[in-house]
């Protein structure tokens, strides 16, 4: 057999800037690279040395998509260095923000990246002219979405609200039930969503994984819980650098995460789903059956299913935490800085984001360790392309390339996290 | 009564981190202080967000750099409602998506302003930086002017 390499300039519909290569041998894939060559950002650098109190406004700006993600850890971990705890309508509060942002991120995703996919279509673009009314459902469900990060966070990209022990400015309980009327709307628009993405055809791909989620005793995680795994962890976020690594591959700035003496593991809507599922909101948790998804579902094309039902959660979350919101004392609790290492994990829309921060007697950061769901994704994509490819080497190139970037876009990678774009390169010979 | 100053959008776009990719912003910064009721909007990260930023708008002035190997400089006037972008608008962005998606996409969905025009000046040097090259800087200027006097005429007409 001759050998062929297939370029690709481009693989849109992925946040951030990389490539893919393959390299295959007859019909054995040789080699698979997700390159990463966006150049390293330097956040963790850049922040020592500020204050604690500036981290949330910096960390926000590591993604557009996803803010409230970084500020939650953040927060988080700077609140157990410093021996707070926030709870009652001030924790609501955060748990409602969060959920807006699982609201935008998820919808952007299902309707704007993936969805072309499964349809045949090169964008939403190409979607919107035959699918008018589903793309314009998207477009409202992602406002719906974003009016909740605008109402808590002062604007919907790079919030800044968001401070160590609370809020600058807390909403009235007005303010608050001003967002039901398009919340309502969301949920019923949510539930669609996950009808419509659960008559999709997927690949027939089932791989054993190891899915690492937080858990938490009553709720569905967001903010807070123990870090678990189909495998058997259980553990708090502070033991995180016992258990996890990162390692530095040569074709890509960002780091690879792996479980110790395991290797390469796999976060995000469907691991928090399978560690989870009775967590879920009941309507939720409802139409997730009504839809078959499997109880512990080991296919990563039916990821945007889990997605659509996640949203669903999401709204459902949101307009309980609203009817319950009383409005708090005080828009923050008192701090005092003291030094110390402060630990965190959250759920990021796309799994979990741990952050670890050491501050000394004043405050000020000396070091900062933040590890992005995408990163720890990162093997875990190699892996499934590894076998994906391996299973369907004789469909043609096109056909072949265009499997590839679905397969990536199960996971909405986040490279612009992870440090950023993706061209695909196949290489057979 | 209808508001005319909010009929009226104006959109920059942009990196300001990188050099002449925020000419187009620079500019909407400018037009604001000359249009201190008017709708100026210069934090657009995504299609939607464009989309957005345009809503209930029956005219949108979008501003933008581009790379399209005219002499750096270079204004560039489309009118988009019946055109797509030219293709060249494309690709600057390191999300790959930006304006002509949103344009697409808002013209697929019926949600184009009755008038959008799209300004846009070629850059010279995109690398990390917030400098604009001589020639961007002199562009900058004369865009400013040129979408102040267009905006004068819409008004009045």
């Amino acid at each position: 057999m001759g050998r062929r390499t297939i370029r690709v300039d481009s693989l849109a519909r992925v946040e951030g800037e990389g490539s893919l290569h393959l390299r295959i041998k007859d019909t054995q894939v040789d080699e698979v690279r997700l390159e990463i060559f966006e150049p390293p950002r330097f956040f963790e650098a850049l922040l020592r040395g500020r204050d604690f109190n500036e981290v949330p406004d910096i960390v926000a700006r590591i993604c557009g998509i996803c803010p409230v993600a970084y500020q939650m850890s953040a927060v988080h971990a700077l609140e157990k260095l410093l021996g707070v705890r926030v709870t009652g309508s001030l924790r609501d509060l955060r748990r409602l923000m969060y959920c807006g942002e699982w609201i935008e991120s998820r919808v952007l995703h299902i309707y704007m990246l993936h969805a072309p996919d499964f349809l045949g279509y090169e964008s939403a673009i190409e979607m919107a002219k035959d699918h008018f009314g589903i793309v314009e459902r998207g477009l409202q469900l992602k406002k719906a979405g974003n009016a909740v990060i605008r109402s808590l966070g002062g604007r919907e990209i790079h919030p800044i609200n968001v401070r160590v022990a609370g809020f600058y400015k807390v909403p009235s309980r007005c303010d608050l039930h001003s967002l039901r009327d398009s919340l309502d709307w969301a949920r019923d628009a949510a539930a669609e969503t996950v009808r419509w993405t659960a008559g999709f055809e997927c690949p027939d791909f089932q791989q054993d994984y190891e899915f690492v989620a937080l858990h938490h005793g009553d709720e569905y995680p967001m903010n807070e819980g123990r870090i678990c795994s189909s495998a058997g962890m259980d553990v708090e976020a502070r033991s995180y650098d016992a258990h996890f690594e990162e390692s530095q591959v040569p074709h890509s700035t960002a780091l690879h995460s792996v479980i110790k003496q395991r290797g390469a593991y796999f976060v995000g809507p469907l691991a928090r789903f399978n560690l989870n599922r009775d967590r879920l909101a009941p309507a939720a948790l409802e139409l997730a059956n009504e839809v078959r998804l499997e109880t512990s579902c080991r296919n990563p094309f039916r990821s945007i299913v889990v997605r659509a039902v996640e949203v669903l959660h999401a709204c459902d979350e949101a307009l309980r935490l609203i009817d319950r919101y009383e409005l708090p004392e005080r828009a923050a609790l008192e701090l005092n800085p003291c030094a110390g290492i402060g630990f965190a994990c959250t759920e990021a829309p796309r799994g979990i984001l741990f952050h670890r921060y050491e501050l000394d007697e004043k405050g000020i950061v000396l070091n900062a360790k933040i590890v992005p769901p995408t990163s720890q994704n990162q093997a875990t994509i190699e892996n499934d392309l590894r076998s994906f490819v391996g299973s369907h080497v004789n469909l043609p190139d096109d056909e072949l390339r265009w499997k590839c970037e679905q397969s990536i876009r199960n996971y909405d990678p986040c490279i612009s996290c992870a440090t950023h774009f993706l061209s695909l390169d196949i290489e057979r010979s | 009564m209808r508001n005319e100053e909010q009929d009226i959008v104006v959109i920059g776009l942009g990196n300001q981190l990188r050099n002449d990719d925020g000419a187009g912003l620079e500019v909407a910064r400018r037009l604001k202080l000359t249009l201190p009721h008017g709708r100026v909007i210069t934090e657009c990260d995504d299609p939607l967000a464009i989309i957005a930023a345009w809503e209930n708008a029956h005219t949108a002035v979008v501003l933008d750099a581009l790379r399209s190997n005219s002499p750096p400089g270079s204004i560039h006037r489309f009118e988009a409602n019946e055109h797509p972008l030219p293709r060249h608008f494309a690709r600057c962005s390191s999300h790959g998506q930006g304006l002509p998606d949103a344009v697409e996409l808002a013209r697929a969905l019926g949600l184009l302003p009755r008038r959008l025009i799209v300004y846009a000046i070629e850059g010279q040097d995109f690398g990390k930086g917030s400098d604009l090259s001589p020639a961007v800087a002199v562009a900058t200027n004369e865009t400013v002017a040129r979408v102040a006097n267009e905006l004068a005429e819409l008004r009045g007409a």
